[in-house]
C-alpha cells in the first residue's frame, strides 16, 4: 500500500492538475504569452503550426521564443500570460530555481487559459540558458514552446575575471518532426520521435541568410564584427538530435564555459558536440576580410546517422555587410496604414494575389479569400484595433504585410 | 546498548537497500523484467542465486587489485569486461564458477559488463565504483530497450540488423519512472547541506543526456570525456560504455528531477512521462 501511494505521489509530480495551480499574480504586468496557433514557414515555403510564446508588444508567438536578457545578479519578475486552450509552464533550465519556481507541474506551478504566472529567480550567475515548456515535454516543446536566455555579466566580459568580448551571437539549435506538428493530437507514441526538420535560431537551409521564417521585418542570421574583437557564440540546444559544430581554424574558436559556468581550463574548438538542453559559449576572432561559414550537423541520438547541415555566415564587418532580405519577385503594400474599415492590397506589379488571408495577434485566420487580381480592396470593418497581418500565398511562396487596424 | 542494536539495524536496512555489492562473488541469473504491457526475459548480475531486476553495483578500493568469483547459473556462457580497461575472454560456462582478479583502477566509475550477444541485449550490465568514500552514494546504470530484440535474442534467434533500433524502454538501475522512486540507489533523498557522488554508466545502445533540475554538479571522473573532469554542469551526456562520477552538493530544499534531455526517452513504450526521470529530494 505504501508503494502504491508513493508511485501515485511521484506520477502525479509530471501530471496536470488544475487544482493545485497556484500561479502568482498580477506583479509584474506580463510582457510575454504563450499560444498555440503560430506558423513557421519552412525553408521551401511550408506552413508548419506552432506553439510558443511572444511578446505581448510583438501580437504573435515564434519558435524559438523571445531572448530574455538579464544582467548578473538581476532579481528577475518573468510573468506570462496564457493565450491557449492548454496548461504551460516555464522551466528555467540550468538557472537552479527553487522548486516553486521550477516549472514543472505541481512540484511548482500550472498556467492554465488566460491565467497569468510569474517566475521569481536571482540570475545569480552569468551565461546562457534555456527555457521551455515543462507540461508534457515531449510534445510542448518539439512543437515550439522554448528559447534561450541570457545573463550577461557587468563590464563586457564572460564572467568575473573572465575574457573581454564584442557582442552576442545567441545560437538555439531545435529540430521538428513535421508530422508532429501538423498533427499534435496523434502524435503518440512519444518514444517514435523522429525530427526531419533542423534549425538554428528557429531557421534552416537559406533562410539563414535571407529570412523569411514568417516574422516580420526580420532578417537573416549572419555574424559579423570589427576585425580584432571576438564574439560570443552562445551555442544551446533543444534538439532532440546530436548537434555538431564545425568551426574553421580562421576563426581561433575558444570555449570558456559550459551551461553557465566557467570551463576550469578553456580549450580551442574545432568541433564540438552539444546534446539536448547543452549550452556553450565560445569566443571567435574573425581575422580582416574574413568570409565563411560555421557548420551545424544534425545527428540521430539513437542510431548516429548523419541528418543535415545548416550554415550560419561569419563574416568581418569591413565587408559591409548589407541587410540581407528576402528573395520576392512579389511585395505586397497595404493602405491605408493604419487603416480604418477598408484597406487597398498592391503586389506592385502583374501578379495576382491569390489565396490570402489576415491573422490576428494570436495567429488566428479572422478573414480570408482568393483573386485573380494584383490589387484588392478589402473590407477589415468587422475587425477590432489591432495589429494584423495580411499573407498572399502564391504557388509555394508566401507574402505578407503587417497593417494595424 | 540498545541505541547500537538500533543503529545497526538502520545500517543493515540501508545496505540491503542500497543493492551495493563488496563481496568477492556475483551470480549470473535470468528472469524476466515487466513493463506495462511487455514481458522481457533478461540476465543480471546478482549478490546472491536470487534473481534481482538490477543488477549489483559493486566498491572497491582505488589503486588496489579485487579477486572476483563468477557463477554463472544461466544456461549460456557469458564472459566479463570492463569498458577499456579488462576483458576477461574466457567464457564462463553455465554452472560455472569462474575466479579472476579485476585490476587495479584509479577513483572513479566504471560499467563492467558481459559483451556476449545474449550479456548485451539482455542486460547484463552493472557499475563498479572505485574509491568512492563519501557516506552518501548513489548510482544510476542507464539502460535503453527494444523489447523485440530481447524476444529474439532470448530465444535464440539472431540479431535482426536490417531493422532499425527504435528502443521503447528507457531505464534507471532497471526502473522506469514512476517506479524510479522506489530505487533507493537511484532516488536521492539528502538532507540541505549534504553532498554525495553520483556513479552513473550508459549500458545502453545509445548516448544519453541527464538534465538535473534546481542544481550543478562537478564532474569527479568520466572514463571517455576525461576533459571534462572538474567541469560543472547541469546537463550530461553519457556516451556508449561510459562510466562518470559526479559530486553533488544539495543547497536548495525542495524536490527536483533528473531526466534524459533526449526526451524520446522519458516516456515508457511511448507514454509520458516514463522512462528516465529520478528525482532528488533534499529535506530541511
Amino acid at each position: 500500500m505504501r508503494l502504491y501511494i508513493a508511485i501515485l505521489f511521484v506520477a502525479s509530480l509530471f501530471c496536470l492538475n488544475a487544482f493545485n495551480s497556484i500561479a502568482q499574480t498580477f506583479s509584474p504586468p506580463p510582457l510575454f504569452f504563450a499560444g498555440m496557433d503560430g506558423i513557421l514557414i519552412s525553408d521551401d515555403g511550408m506552413d508548419i503550426p506552432i506553439w510558443g510564446y511572444g511578446l505581448l508588444s510583438d501580437g504573435y508567438i515564434t519558435a524559438p521564443g523571445p531572448l530574455l536578457e538579464y544582467e548578473t545578479g538581476d532579481e528577475v519578475n518573468l510573468a506570462f500570460v496564457n493565450n491557449s486552450p492548454e496548461s504551460h509552464t516555464i522551466h528555467l533550465h540550468g538557472l537552479d530555481v527553487d522548486q516553486a519556481n521550477d516549472g514543472v507541474p505541481t512540484t511548482s506551478f500550472i498556467v492554465i487559459m488566460d491565467e497569468i504566472g510569474t517566475y521569481s529567480f536571482t540570475a545569480s550567475e552569468p551565461g546562457t540558458f534555456l527555457y521551455h515548456c515543462h507540461v508534457t515535454t515531449t510534445l510542448h516543446l518539439t512543437m515550439g514552446m522554448y528559447g534561450m536566455i541570457l545573463v550577461r555579466h557587468p563590464g563586457g566580459v564572460l564572467f568575473e575575471g573572465g575574457p573581454s568580448y564584442y557582442s552576442d551571437a545567441p545560437l538555439l539549435f531545435s529540430d521538428l518532426e513535421i508530422a508532429t506538428n501538423l498533427d499534435p493530437v496523434q502524435s503518440y507514441p512519444f518514444h517514435d520521435i523522429r525530427p526531419d526538420y533542423f534549425m538554428v535560431n528557429g531557421r534552416s537551409g537559406s533562410q539563414l541568410e535571407t529570412g523569411s521564417t514568417g516574422i516580420p521585418g526580420e532578417s537573416g542570421t549572419i555574424i559579423s564584427c570589427p576585425n580584432g574583437e571576438s564574439i560570443a557564440l552562445r551555442l544551446g540546444s533543444m534538439a532532440y538530435t546530436l548537434t555538431k559544430i564545425i568551426i574553421p581554424t580562421e576563426l581561433e574558436g575558444m570555449c570558456y564555459m559550459s551551461d553557465g559556468r566557467p570551463v576550469p581550463t578553456p580549450f580551442g574548438v574545432e568541433e564540438i558536440e552539444i546534446y539536448p538542453g547543452e549550452r556553450f559559449t565560445i569566443l571567435i576572432s574573425p581575422e580582416a576580410e574574413y568570409d565563411g561559414s560555421i557548420e551545424v550537423q544534425s545527428w540521430d541520438m539513437v542510431n548516429s546517422e548523419y541528418l543535415h547541415s545548416n550554415f550560419v555566415r561569419i563574416r568581418d564587418a569591413a565587408l559591409n555587410i548589407s541587410t540581407p532580405h528576402i528573395q520576392s519577385p512579389l511585395s505586397l503594400s497595404i493602405s491605408p496604414n493604419p487603416s480604418s474599415n477598408f484597406i487597398t492590397v498592391n503586389t506592385n506589379d502583374a501578379r495576382s494575389i491569390e489565396d490570402w488571408a489576415i491573422y490576428n495577434a494570436s495567429g488566428k485566420i479572422v478573414l480570408e479569400g482568393q483573386t485573380d487580381l494584383h490589387l484588392m480592396r478589402v473590407d477589415v470593418s468587422s475587425l477590432e484595433s489591432g495589429s494584423y497581418i495580411l499573407e498572399s500565398i502564391n504557388g509555394q511562396k508566401h507574402y505578407r504585410a503587417r497593417f494595424i487596424r | 546498548m540498545k541505541h547500537h542494536i538500533h543503529l545497526s539495524i538502520i545500517i543493515c536496512v540501508i545496505s540491503l537497500n542500497m543493492n551495493v555489492c563488496a563481496q568477492d562473488t556475483l551470480w549470473i541469473n535470468s528472469g524476466e523484467w515487466y513493463q506495462s504491457q511487455d514481458t522481457m526475459s533478461v540476465l543480471r548480475f546478482n549478490e546472491t542465486a536470487v534473481f534481482d531486476t538490477s543488477n549489483v553495483a559493486i566498491s572497491t578500493f582505488a589503486d588496489s587489485s579485487l579477486p572476483l568469483t563468477i557463477i554463472n547459473t544461466d544456461s549460456e556462457p557469458h564472459n566479463f569486461e570492463i569498458d577499456g580497461f579488462m576483458s576477461f575472454g574466457v567464457g564462463i560456462l553455465p554452472n560455472d564458477t569462474t575466479t579472476f582478479e579485476i585490476p587495479p583502477l584509479s577513483m572513479g566509475t566504471y560499467r563492467y559488463f558481459s559483451s556476449d550477444q545474449a550479456g548485451l541485449y539482455l542486460g547484463l550490465s552493472g557499475v563498479l565504483k572505485v574509491g568512492l568514500n563519501m557516506p552518501n552514494q548513489f548510482h544510476w546504470n542507464l539502460a535503453d530497450c527494444m523489447p523485440e530484440r530481447m524476444d529474439s535474442i532470448s530465444s535464440g534467434g539472431e540479431l535482426l540488423d536490417e531493422e532499425p533500433y527504435i528502443p521503447r524502454y528507457f531505464s534507471i538501475n532497471s526502473f522506469t519512472y514512476p517506479h524510479t522512486a522506489l530505487d533507493a540507489n537511484g532516488y536521492v533523498a539528502l538532507s540541505l547541506g549534504d553532498s554525495c557522488t553520483i556513479s552513473i554508466i550508459n549500458s545502453g545502445f545509445m548516448d544519453h543526456v541527464l538534465h538535473f533540475h534546481g542544481f550543478h554538479v562537478e564532474y569527479l571522473s568520466t572514463t571517455i570525456q576525461t576533459s571534462r573532469i572538474g567541469w560543472i554542469k547541469d546537463t550530461i551526456p553519457l556516451k556508449q560504455g561510459e562510466g562518470v562520477t559526479l559530486l553533488l552538493i544539495a543547497n536548495q530544499e525542495g524536490i527536483y528531477p533528473v531526466h534524459n534531455h533526449n526526451l524520446i526517452a522519458v516516456t515508457n513504450s511511448g507514454f509520458y512521462p516514463g522512462g528516465m526521470i529520478t528525482l532528488i529530494n533534499v529535506t530541511p
